[in-house]
């Protein structure tokens, strides 16, 4: 059994390299025309963590954020079926975190910023 | 042998990096102003930050979790978001008043005026994390803070009367300036349980890779390594007491602090403390820097970590770099750094019960410390310590606003 609010919402997630990609922000359940609603994804991801504390805080992220380009703020979904593993630790998904839009601010601060710093190469 | 070497290594490593900018200048003020009327303040907060370090190098040895993660798990996001920017401002403002005590000692010993030293102390604290490791950080210049037992020798050089010093550890309400005792008494608790100290703790446990085998060691750094951090911090304040209290000297500025050796040192004494205290700051600013980074990338669940390469965790390095630009600007604005440290304590105090409480909790919930949960004593003693402070600093703060 799997208490979605207490064991999966804000848990850390780990990719299949056992990177730490973030945390679980926002839980996706589709609600189907007969039957229980299904856990989908799991929804990671600024946008949704704004929306959480609030809507308003969700729209100006967005609206602010779009002038970033590819580091704008996003929420990304990753579909259940790819989480491997929940324990008490962490959340263990099979993705290659580097390779989504996870990665986005990392990269852009480690090639853009970092790389060019004395040493950060 | 190694685990004796290991307890040692971590017992001299918390003294070294026991002393810094808030609980030295609160020491000195509380003595020169209150004799050894204050000891027991010291006493009362070292205790309990003995079981608070002890119960956050736990959880991280049992749960592998540190307290930042636990907590945003446990509560919730919407929740530990109050904490998150509470610690972390409160601990930007602790990191400003370091750093201003690492250029002050610049220009204590130079000359030049402290403001210019801003951004050198920058760069050199920024290169240390930048290529260093976490075990150089946290062992190297912790040794180097050894150092800062000079002021226990001060202590017995200048023959302290033991007897009046140990009455001092007596709990008592001020025979005069009833304000600013409870004001310096609620500063003492917020130097000494700043919140960085124990979220930084957990961290470091994470880092050297901790597990149930080091509970003892946990137990013993703990409890002996805060103890001799609290027996320097209380000989600052012995050694206050006996330089300016018969002189009638009220710290106004580090200079008057930076003499407080000279009877017992001489010419010597001078130099003494200004390594000492640059030491001890440089340490502190170390640590704070990198318990923000710590907190802000584990609320968010980032890839961290002092041992790998920036590139390899940027946003964590990212986060270090910001730290200590946005705490320098009230060092190179020209904020006193005397009243900066005392306005950061006693925020440190009143935010103690948002740090502090949800970890409490945290620390007897079975899901998480499993069969290392806290004993009653441990509970008692931190709540009402943490309940106390928060009081004080709540009635004191504006007081001492309107009028200092």
């Amino acid at each position: 059994m799997v208490r979605l609010a207490h064991d999966v919402l804000d848990s850390q997630l780990v990719d299949r390299k056992g990177r730490p990609c973030g945390k679980a922000d926002g839980i996706v359940l589709l609600v189907g025309e007969h039957g229980a609603p299904r856990v989908v994804a799991l929804e990671v991801g600024a946008l949704t963590l704004a929306r959480r504390l609030h809507p308003r805080l969700s729209r100006w992220l967005a609206r602010w954020g779009r002038r970033l380009g590819a580091a704008a703020p996003h929420a990304y979904r990753i579909p259940w079926s790819q989480v491997r593993r929940i324990d008490e630790k962490e959340i263990t998904v099979d993705i290659d975190a580097a390779a989504t839009p996870l990665w986005t601010l990392e990269r852009w601060l480690a090639e853009r910023v970092i790389a060019r710093l004395p040493g950060g190469a | 042998m190694t685990k004796v070497f290991e307890v040692a290594l971590g017992i001299v490593t918390s003294i070294g990096g026991f002393l810094e900018a808030g609980s030295l200048a609160t020491s000195a003020q509380a003595g020169a102003e209150f004799g050894f009327q204050l000891l027991w303040v010291i006493a009362l907060g070292t205790l309990c930050l003995i079981f608070l370090v002890e119960m956050s190098g736990r959880l991280a040895a049992v749960s592998h979790h540190t307290i930042a993660s636990a907590m945003r798990e446990r509560f919730g996001f919407n929740f530990f978001v109050v904490p998150l920017l509470t610690v972390a401002l409160v601990s930007l403002l602790t990191l400003g008043a370091e750093l201003g005590g690492v250029c002050m000692a610049l220009q204590l010993a130079t000359g030049v005026a402290l403001q210019w030293w801003a951004l050198p102390v920058m760069v050199l604290v920024w290169v240390l994390l930048w290529r260093g490791s976490f075990g150089l950080i946290e062992k190297g210049v912790s040794l180097l803070g050894l150092v800062t037992v000079a002021f226990l020798v001060a202590m017995f050089r200048l023959h302290a009367p033991l007897g009046e010093v140990a009455a001092g550890l007596v709990p008592r309400l001020p025979d005069h300036d009833s304000g600013r005792y409870w004001f310096l008494a609620v500063s003492i608790l917020g130097a000494s349980l700043t919140p960085y100290l124990f979220y930084f703790y957990s961290s470091g446990a994470i880092e050297d890779h901790w597990d149930k085998k080091d509970l003892g060691t946990n137990r013993m750094v703990a409890t002996l390594g805060m103890s001799f951090g609290g027996i320097l911090a209380a000989a600052v304040l012995v050694v206050a007491a006996m330089v300016f209290l018969p002189r009638g000297v009220r710290i106004e500025s580090y200079e008057q602090v930076a003499l407080m050796l000279i009877d017992a040192f001489g010419h010597w004494g001078f130099w003494l403390f200004v390594a000492a205290f640059g030491i001890a700051c440089l340490g502190a600013v170390l640590e704070i820097t990198l318990a923000v980074a710590y907190l802000v990338a584990q609320g968010f669940g980032w890839n961290w970590g002092e041992n790998v390469k920036p590139r390899d965790a940027a946003r964590f390095a990212a986060t270090y770099t910001l730290a200590l630009v946005v705490a320098m600007l009230p060092v190179v604005a020209g904020v006193d750094p005397l009243r900066l440290t005392n306005v950061s304590m006693v925020l440190s105090a009143a935010s103690l019960p948002v740090a502090t409480l949800p970890f409490l909790v945290l620390m007897n919930d079975p899901t998480y410390v499993k069969g290392h949960a806290n004993g009653r004593f441990g509970n008692a003693v931190v709540l009402v310590v943490i309940v106390l402070a928060c009081v004080l600093a709540v009635v004191s703060l504006p007081l001492e606003l309107v009028g200092g």
